[in-house]
């Protein structure tokens, strides 16, 4: 994989965004050009198993203290004025190259480490230790067969029962990012009727994962089932109290959401630049394909979405750092615009590769095209966290009013 | 008009790059606006073009405000704020929420002569520049022609000149010049022994004349006309800068005028966008609101989402430049082409969700006028002027293909 020039350093100017945090995104840029750049196209060819987990990806993350950027210093973590930016810069950059690593970064410690963040200084404390150093895989279980978007309490099926001083689980969830090799998921479910937050050992006779799933994109990331049998769950391993689980929930899907707006970004800016690449190349009609001027204004209009949405997205985050638990309606912007903007440049790339575009491999000399990845991987962020319908849904609420 | 309507912006936007000094003036203009412009815009926006309907009392009013002042320094006479160009954007913003007619004659008075002036001598400041900021003469900018829009260069203009003893001797027509009709002067550019210029003309000079006022879709406030030469002599020290400076000067004014213009696109989006809230929660149909139906509840949370992204955008371009980074690209060329655009978009939608209500000027009934149906005329021209949003793309697809590539 060749790299090719990045547009946005030269046309887009970050506002508000701290040294320290630039400081940052050229250390997760060196990684992900050095390290993960390299490793893409065989994990992407490679298919669902659990060999196909970038596991040394995933321990140099920890290496390199990525993990500890969401988190405060008496937390452990990196400490940063600004952790909520600084985490959607390190998905953008990760996402670039592949949003495979990107949504393994956030399950591990955005999601599953907000969670931790509303739990008890006993409960977090460990987790948080384990999870920043990789020492323990985390993921956050709230999707299940039969509910999605609407998690209310009449529509979570997984049940938190009394058994002796602690809790016994019994239900199943579905599409769960990082379960096939989890040591522990944060859990939402029932307890007394009320939704709760639980944190729950994998490594147990009660919890089956079978085979992750086969997906349309981002093969390196694995997802799966979860089915509690019977689960046990001490006592102390409820998040905060019974009852909270919706507002961990979406205390902690508020920062996935800014994240994965962030990984929208990412991935069209990888697009963009590709296809400025390739047009550049590309001759026909005696020119080159970047003299055609309905490319060159059609880019031109993605680039300003682009440009657009990584604003919203670090607006956002600022709001977040800046206090606000859940800066609306900047996050369900964010997160839908961004993660659309990546689906419609990443169709208009396939479209200015052409036939290039639409090979996952090359059968001449086995090249593999980042555009093709990218289309692929581009249309599971406006499905997951919260679908961008729902995100349309609170944006409307906040225009009209309940 | 109705000036109840609440303003959704100050519930679901959320400023980030204004300095607080531009939020000061963004109130007083607002201020203005709420008590003096939104009660006489119907009429400000429907009237039909023509020297009676130009708003002097409006125009007097602006520059008793200060609002004029707003571009300059303290030396040259102006406010001598620190943000001139963010605090010339939001009074754009106000402006163009009750009427884009207005906010051009703004845009046209203060900002493109106003930025042509300020670059010329001591002069053209003491004579014109001191005019425009008091108020004393409207002043307006002559660049197009009629066979000449966004490629100006020295053998496409038609309107031409020589050096003549102490005067240029000036031949040719202007077309479309805001403000003409009832401007004092006109900083044109011209093509002098070959080099484009930039001369302040006086309009009533000898050899100079404003033709008859155009009737057009929207913006009827704003009067425009051609300007034509014949022979004209104008003195040799109205010429601004230098010869050759001609391009120069017109696109600095170029840049204080596109980033508020997409600013008046945000604001013709924002008010059409905010009619529309306030239309749907009242229309009952089907057993409940038109705000009940989801289709136009995801396209409004979209429309939103995007106003809020344009608004930032313009904000960015604005304080950029304020903050020294001249000219700020391509936040400037995506500004005006992305909130003229979302304009259009907003406004269309709005008079869908109007539906008969959006397409009536005047209803017969009660004499009652429809604010969107007046956004839907205004935005249209805003895609347009100013450099054309394909000339904005041009310019974005250059930065990042380069010159090569984008000719």
């Amino acid at each position: 994989m060749q790299p090719v020039e990045r547009i946005h350093d030269r046309i887009f100017h970050p506002m508000g965004v701290p040294p320290e945090v630039e400081e940052l995104r050229a250390r997760v840029r060196q990684f992900a050009v050095d390290e993960v750049a390299p490793v893409v196209p065989a994990m992407e060819a490679g298919v669902e198993e659990l060999a196909n987990f970038p596991t040394t990806l995933f321990k140099r993350m920890a290496e390199l203290d990525f993990y500890k950027v969401p988190f405060k210093a008496d937390e452990n973590g990196a400490g940063y004025a600004t952790p909520m930016l600084a985490t959607t810069v390190l998905m953008e950059e990760l996402a670039y190259f592949s949003n495979t690593v990107a949504v393994i970064y956030d399950c591990q410690c955005v999601l599953a480490g907000r969670v931790l963040q509303y739990a008890s200084r006993e409960l977090k404390q460990p987790y948080l230790d384990a999870l920043m150093s990789a020492e323990k895989v985390a993921c956050v279980a709230i999707t299940e067969p039969d509910a999605g978007s609407d998690v209310s309490p009449s529509s979570v099926g997984t049940v938190a029962e009394p058994e002796g001083d602690g809790w016994r689980l019994t239900g199943h969830k579905r599409f769960i990012i990082n379960a096939p090799m989890a040591d522990f998921a944060c859990v939402l479910c029932r307890m007394d009727g009320a939704l709760t937050m639980v944190v729950v050992d994998m490594k147990q006779d009660g919890v089956k994962t079978p085979s992750p799933d086969r997906k349309m994109g981002m093969h390196g990331c694995l997802t799966g089932d979860i089915v509690f049998d019977g689960a046990k769950v001490p006592a102390g391993n409820v998040v905060w109290q019974p009852g909270k689980g919706l507002r961990i929930a979406l205390g902690a899907l508020t920062r996935g959401r800014i994240a994965v707006g962030g990984s929208g970004v990412g991935m069209a800016m990888g697009a963009l630049d590709e296809s400025v690449n390739h047009m550049k190349n590309r001759k026909m009609f005696g020119k080159t394909l970047a003299e055609m001027q309905y490319w060159q204004f059609k880019l031109a209009e993605r680039a300003t979405e682009i440009s657009m949405a990584r604003d919203l997205c670090y607006k956002a985050a600022i709001r977040h750092d800046g206090g606000e638990e859940f800066p609306e309606p900047e996050t369900a912007m964010a997160k839908y615009y961004g993660t659309q903007v990546a689906g419609d440049m990443a169709r208009d790339a396939l479209q200015i590769f052409g036939g290039y575009g639409f090979m996952s491999r090359l059968g001449a000399d086995d090249t593999m095209y980042r555009v093709e990845q990218i289309y692929r991987e581009s249309k599971g962020p406006e499905i997951y966290e919260g679908t961008n319908e729902i995100q349309k849904w609170m944006i409307a609420r906040q225009i009209f009013g309940r | 008009m109705d000036t109840s309507t609440p303003r959704l912006s100050d519930k679901l936007y959320h400023d980030w790059l204004l300095p607080d000094e531009t939020r000061e003036v963004r109130a007083e203009a607002r201020q203005f606006v709420d008590d003096e412009v939104l009660p006489v815009a119907d009429a400000l926006n429907t009237t039909t073009e023509g020297l009676e309907a130009f708003p002097w009392g409006l125009f007097k009013r602006m520059a008793g405000l200060g609002m004029f002042g707003i571009p300059f320094s303290a030396e040259d006479g102006g406010r001598g704020l620190r943000y001139p160009l963010c605090a010339a954007a939001v009074t754009m913003e106000e402006l163009a929420y009750a009427s884009d007619g207005l906010a051009a004659i703004y845009d046209d008075h203060c900002l493109l002569p106003g930025i042509a002036l300020r670059m010329g001598s001591h002069y053209i400041k003491q004579t014109y520049l001191r005019q425009v900021i008091d108020g004393s003469g409207v002043a307006a900018m002559a660049i197009t022609e009629p066979e000449v829009g966004s490629d100006l260069r020295a053998e496409t203009l038609g309107t031409r000149g020589r050096y003549e003893g102490d005067t240029y001797v000036l031949n040719g027509r202007k077309r479309y010049i805001t403000n003409a009709p009832v401007g004092k002067f006109a900083t044109t550019l011209c093509a002098l022994d070959e080099q484009l210029c930039m001369l302040v003309v006086d309009l009533d000079a000898p050899g100079v004349k404003v033709g008859e006022i155009d009737i057009k879709t929207g913006n009827r406030a704003q009067l425009t006309a051609d300007v034509s030469f014949d022979n004209a002599a104008v003195p040799a020290r109205n010429l601004i800068g230098k010869p050759g400076d001609g391009l120069k000067i017109a696109l600095s004014a170029l840049t204080w005028g596109r980033i508020v213009i997409g600013m008046s696109g945000v604001a013709m989006a924002q008010a059409a966008l905010d009619e529309c809230v306030q239309f749907m929660k009242q229309r009952e149909m089907y057993g409940g609101h038109l705000s009940d139906l989801q289709h136009w509840q995801f396209r409004l949370a979209e429309r939103a989402s995007q106003i809020g992204m344009a608004r930032d955008l313009c904000y960015k371009a604005a304080r950029r430049y304020d903050e020294g980074n001249v000219p700020p690209e391509p936040e400037t060329a995506m500004a005006k082409y992305y909130g003229t655009q979302v304009g259009g978009d907003m406004a269309r939608d709005a008079v869908q969700i109007f539906g008969g209500a959006g397409f009536i000027t005047r209803l017969g009934a009660d004499g009652s006028a429809c604010r969107v149906e007046q956004i839907y005329r205004d935005c249209k021209v805003a895609e347009i002027y100013e450099g054309a949003n394909e000339v904005q793309k041009r310019g974005i697809a250059r930065q990042m293909f380069g010159r090569d590539y984008v000719r």
